[in-house]
């Protein structure tokens, strides 16, 4: 298992507010050393070109290049987990069935419902669940 | 710390939110924007959809229905299943301004609030899809009582204003450069009381202390600079709204909207501007049935920068102003004789649509008669400085040109501060300021007077006129000073602080321009409220009396 020094995270997402969420999530977890963000798909290749993360959190509907088309890159050149975090595939809208296709490994909602902080608490212990179990596979 | 947090979400959300709205309605103003240009319908469904994300994220559910509803819309006019026409953007416009309100109430509460023009809206925006959509439209008084209380977002945000951090960070220096010369200033202020050397150093930093202060004002002034550009969502949304309710089919387009002008002009020019544009579709662009082979009606609003000002065009390609139907007016209310009106040049014809209560129309319709006329918008932009003119040719269109000086001048005043209220009066009104030892007052005369080129002016009491003075000034010396402008004067005898600085006023508040003696309003830096006398006012006191 990598140490946690060494772990970094990328979040991939055009909303700010949803970045400052999801980087929330993440930090407390403190499981990662860096945290890197970006806001649509082409700015998370460029930085990818450069930097070396271990985790993907992947918006689908983003401008300029949208999830679905930088995750198929993502799997072309790099070897990184991607956690997809849409509300996309809450609908089970025609991009659900894209996404598996793409092998994702993990599809999750967004979290939601801020006013009610409970909510927002059970959709973060949901991601944080899910990411401890994507590094605890390889041990 | 839980409270920072959501803080920051709230904040985060609004901001977000208001961005998408604002950037789907500049959208949807946009006339090139149609089914064809795939990416800005593209555009115009992502900002709805990212709005639904941000709905959902702080669990506004009942917001975010509507804005699910929007996306379906939208979803059809990408697909070409339905046409986006003028009644389909009025829908989605007024469902922003209902999405807005919400934003900006919930955010403030952190909770969702809705009232009745939510669920309004989604009405609307389902009666789209089916054939009660053109009733409802059409009966155009529901909808205006189910939005009636619109809040209008933009009133809110004026009270904000962007700097750049750069203005910023210059402001900063320089007042922390100023302060610490101040501080340098006070210890030789000490010594020199004992050296009577640093008395000459004293002098050369009150010198580097008043250039300091007078870039401090520069920058202070360039602050109140704002873009045009924040008026021009307004107006496109006005030149929208008029030209469907006026079944007029109207290409609206403005250049130079980056150039800036003083936040009191924009103000005023804001009004001014929506007057004219209304006018222009109302009058300047013929009906759609009359332009025939025309096709849609062109306005164009432009801004360019003049030598020290601002020019505004707002050019028309209708019908243009007909002289003889002005002239019929002129004869109707024998302002001038038929021989007079025929010497009269086309463009001295023209200018008399800026006269008072002048229509050439016989009926006021609803969309300009709305109690503003041309000599409100010619009386608004004098009071700026600047200067409105037209010309027109029939068949081509008409032109308004509107020149304002770029920074509203500032006044040099005399302020008497001791007053219970501050009033300011102009310096190059005062002729003199004496010590009543230094004044020759009228002898044999009951009341208080002297004699100023000839008349005998009565000396009245500043507690008198703007109230009681302060208390603890007694060791004051009572002063006479003589106002004199455009061959009137006024003596006025006070008892307490005068000094002199610059200012700009604004128009007064209406919760003062009730008291007599005011002509505008402002504030010094010490958050003082400062009266600007209105000495026309003033001299009214000594004709009165005469």
């Amino acid at each position: 298992m990598n140490k946690i020094k060494d772990r970094k995270v990328l979040i991939v997402d055009d909303s700010k507010l949803m970045r400052f969420l999801l980087k929330n999530i993440v930090d407390g977890m403190k499981f990662f050393s860096k945290i890197y963000e970006a806001e649509n798909g082409r700015e998370a290749l460029d930085l990818l070109e450069l930097n070396k993360v271990d985790l993907i959190l992947l918006d689908i509907e983003m401008p300029v290049m949208d999830g679905v088309e930088a995750l198929k890159e993502i799997r072309l050149k790099h070897d990184v987990k991607v956690i997809i975090v849409s509300s996309l595939a809450q609908l089970g809208s025609s991009y659900s069935v894209k996404v598996k296709q793409l092998s994702a490994d993990g599809v999750i909602d967004k979290p939601s419902g801020a006013v009610d902080p409970s909510l927002a608490a059970k959709r973060g212990n949901e991601l944080i669940a899910m990411i401890k179990s994507l590094f605890d596979q390889i041990g | 710390m839980e409270r920072d947090f959501l803080n920051e979400i709230w904040l985060q959300f609004e901001t977000e939110a208001m961005e998408h709205c604002t950037s789907s309605e500049d959208l949807l103003l946009d006339t090139n924007l149609n089914a064809n240009e795939g990416t800005k319908i593209d555009s115009l469904f992502r900002a709805f959809h990212s709005l639904k994300g941000l709905f959902g994220t702080v669990g506004l559910s009942q917001t975010l229905e509507l804005t699910h509803l929007i996306e379906d819309v939208i979803d059809k006019i990408r697909s070409r299943e339905m046409l986006l026409n003028n009644q389909i953007r009025g829908v989605l416009l007024k469902c922003i301004d209902v999405l807005k309100n919400v934003i900006s109430l919930s955010s403030q509460e952190r909770k969702e609030i809705v009232d009745e023009n939510l669920d309004a809206a989604k009405q609307l925006i389902v009666s789209i899809e089916t054939t009660e959509f053109q009733v409802d439209i059409n009966s155009k008084n529901i909808e205006q009582k189910e939005f009636n209380n619109q809040i209008s977002v933009s009133d809110k945000s004026d009270r904000f204003a962007t700097v750049d951090l750069e203005s910023i960070d210059f402001l900063f220096n320089k007042a922390g450069l100023v302060s610490s010369q101040v501080n340098v200033l006070k210890n030789m202020a000490k010594l020199s009381l004992e050296n009577a050397q640093s008395i000459e150093n004293v002098e050369k930093l009150i010198d580097i202390l008043q250039t300091e202060v007078t870039t401090l004002n520069q920058a202070v002034t360039d602050l109140r600079l704002v873009s045009v550009n924040s008026l021009i969502r307004r107006l496109k949304r006005d030149v929208f709204e008029t030209a469907t309710s006026l079944n007029k089919n109207i290409e609206f387009s403005v250049s130079g909207d980056n150039e800036r002008a003083d936040r009191t002009i924009i103000n005023v020019l804001s009004s001014a501007l929506m007057h004219l544009l209304r006018n222009s579709v109302d009058h300047g662009i013929e009906k759609n049935e009359e332009r025939g082979q025309k096709g849609n009606g062109k306005i164009d609003l432009d801004f360019s920068k003049e030598k020290d000002g601002l020019l505004i065009t707002v050019s028309d390609d209708g019908k243009g102003l007909d002289r003889k139907k002005i002239e019929e007016k002129l004869r109707q209310i024998e302002l001038l004789s038929d021989d007079d009106i025929k010497k009269l040049s086309d463009l001295q014809v023209y200018d008399f649509i800026f006269q008072p209560g002048f229509s050439t129309k016989s009926d006021v319709s609803e969309t300009s008669g709305r109690g503003v006329g041309l000599d409100v918008v010619k009386k608004n932009i004098s009071s700026l400085g600047g200067s409105i003119n037209v010309v027109s040719d029939a068949g081509i269109g008409t032109k308004f040109f509107l020149r304002i000086p770029n920074i509203v001048s500032t006044e040099d005043c005399l302020v008497l501060s001791d007053l219970k209220t501050i009033y300011a009066f102009p310096t190059r009104s005062i002729q003199w300021i004496r010590t009543v030892a230094q004044v020759d007052f009228q002898k044999h005369s009951t009341i208080r007077s002297i004699v100023h080129e000839k008349n005998i002016i009565p000396v009245h009491n500043a507690s008198d006129l703007f109230g009681n003075l302060a208390e603890n000034i007694d060791d004051l010396e009572e002063k006479i000073i003589l106002i004199n402008m455009n061959e009137k004067a006024f003596a006025l005898s006070y008892k307490g602080k005068l000094s002199y600085s610059e200012h700009v006023f604004d128009e007064p508040d209406p919760l003062v321009s009730k008291l007599p003696f005011v002509s505008g309003t402002t504030v010094d830096q010490d958050r003082n409220i400062i009266f600007r006398a209105n000495l026309e006012k003033l001299f009214e006191i000594n004709e009165r009396a005469a």
